[in-house]
C-alpha cells in the first residue's frame, strides 16, 4: 500500500507533463507561427539565388532566374490570413515568434508592406528572365520591401 | 597655419604634438566611419557592398592604430591614453576652468574617451563580420563560420553599435566645441596642423 502511495506523485507528474507536451504540440497558435515561418523559409529559398546572381556570386541563368521569380510570384497566391492569429507575436511567444505586436496594431502599415512586397515580386517575375541587367533593375525593390518589413515588424 | 605669438596665452607654448601619420590616420578614420555609418544606416541592395568596403577600411585603420599604440610616438601610445582614476578625477575638477588644458596629447579624460571610441569601433567591425541582413541578402564574410543564433546576436549588437557610434560622434563634436569656445583651445585645428597649446611645467 505504501509503495502505491509513493507512486502516486510520480504518476501525477507524468500525467501533467504528458498533457502539457500534448497541449504544446496541439497549440494552434504555435502551428500558425511555424506555418508562416515556413513561408519565409520558402521565399528566402527562391530569392537567395536571385540576389546571388544580381551580386555576381552566382552565374546568371535566365531560365533559372525566371523560374525562381515566378515561384515567388506564385507563392503570393498561397498565403492564408489564418497564419497570423492574434497573440502570436514576439511578446506572447518570444521563444519562437519574431513578429512584433506592431504588425497587428499598425494594420495600414502592415498592409502597405505586403503590397510593396507583392508589387516587387510581380515586377521581378516579369523581368528576372530578361537578362542580368533586367534582374538587377528590379531586385533592389525586393530587397527594400524585405528589409522594410523586417525593420518595422520583426524583433531583432 | 601658425599661431601668432601674441595669441599664445601666458604659461603655454605652441608645440608639435601630433605627427603626420596619426593626423592622416585620424582623418581617414573620419571618412571611413562616417561613410560606413551612412552606407549602413541607409543601406540598399545596390550600395551594401560599399558598406562592407568602408568596414574593411575601418578595420585596417584599427589594426594600424594598435601598431601605433604599441610602437608609436608618445602621445598616441596606449600607455599615454590610460590614466589612473585619481588623475581623471583631478582633471574633471579643472575641466570647467576657462583656459586651455594644455595636455601634451590627450588629457586623462580625452585618453579614456579615445579608448572607448576605439573599443566601440573594434566591436562594430567584429560584429559586422558576423552579421546578416536577410532582407537584402547580404552577410558578413565570417557569418557562415558561426551559428545562425550567433548571426542574429551579432546583427543586433551591430545595430546597437551604430547607435553608440552616433552618440560618441556627437559627443566628440560637442566636446571639441566646448574646448574651442569655453576653454579657448582649438583641438580640431591641432589635429590638422599637429601643433597644440602645451602648458609649461613651471609657468
Amino acid at each position: 500500500m505504501r509503495n502505491i502511495l509513493l507512486l502516486l506523485p510520480v504518476i501525477a507528474m507524468t500525467m501533467t507533463l504528458s498533457t502539457t507536451t500534448y497541449a504544446a504540440e496541439r497549440d494552434p497558435i504555435k502551428k500558425a507561427i511555424e506555418a508562416r515561418q515556413a513561408v519565409m523559409v520558402l521565399r528566402s529559398w527562391y530569392a537567395g539565388p536571385l540576389f546571388g546572381m544580381a551580386k555576381g556570386d552566382i552565374e546568371y541563368d535566365a531560365d533559372w532566374a525566371n523560374a525562381l521569380a515566378n515561384s515567388l510570384r506564385a507563392e503570393l497566391d498561397t498565403t492564408d490570413r489564418g497564419m497570423w492569429p492574434e497573440e502570436s507575436d514576439y511578446e506572447s511567444y518570444s521563444d519562437i515568434s519574431r513578429t512584433l505586436p506592431e504588425w497587428w496594431l499598425d494594420t495600414e502599415g502592415a498592409q502597405e508592406a505586403e503590397n510593396q512586397y507583392a508589387d516587387a515580386v510581380t515586377q521581378l517575375a516579369e523581368s528576372a528572365g530578361g537578362g542580368l541587367n533586367m534582374l538587377r533593375s528590379t531586385i533592389g525593390d525586393l530587397g527594400k520591401s524585405c528589409k522594410g518589413c523586417h525593420d518595422g515588424y520583426r524583433a531583432e | 597655419m601658425r599661431v601668432n605669438r601674441k595669441q599664445i596665452p601666458k604659461g603655454y607654448t605652441h608645440e608639435q604634438v601630433w605627427g603626420i601619420p596619426i593626423r592622416i590616420w585620424h582623418w581617414l578614420l573620419v571618412v571611413s566611419v562616417i561613410s560606413g555609418w551612412l552606407l549602413g544606416e541607409f543601406r540598399t541592395f545596390s550600395i551594401m557592398q560599399w558598406h562592407f568596403y568602408a568596414g574593411y577600411c575601418t578595420g585596417g585603420l584599427l589594426f594600424i592604430r594598435i601598431l601605433f599604440g604599441i610602437w608609436g610616438p608618445y602621445p598616441v601610445r596606449f600607455s599615454a591614453l590610460i590614466s589612473g582614476p585619481q588623475a581623471m578625477i583631478d582633471y574633471v575638477g579643472t575641466l570647467f576652468e576657462r583656459h586651455p588644458s594644455g595636455s601634451v596629447g590627450h588629457s586623462p579624460i580625452g585618453g579614456f574617451a579615445t579608448l572607448v571610441i576605439l573599443i566601440c569601433l573594434a566591436w562594430q567591425f567584429t560584429t559586422g563580420l558576423m552579421s546578416v541582413d536577410d532582407g537584402l541578402f547580404f552577410e558578413g564574410p565570417l557569418a557562415t563560420w558561426v551559428s545562425s543564433e550567433a548571426n542574429r546576436t551579432a546583427t543586433r549588437f551591430h545595430h546597437y553599435g551604430a547607435k553608440a557610434i552616433l552618440v560618441l560622434f556627437l559627443m566628440h563634436i560637442g566636446i571639441m566645441l566646448f574646448y574651442k569656445f569655453w576653454k579657448h583651445e582649438n583641438l580640431a585645428l591641432a589635429m590638422i596642423t599637429g601643433r597644440k597649446l602645451v602648458k609649461k611645467i613651471r609657468p
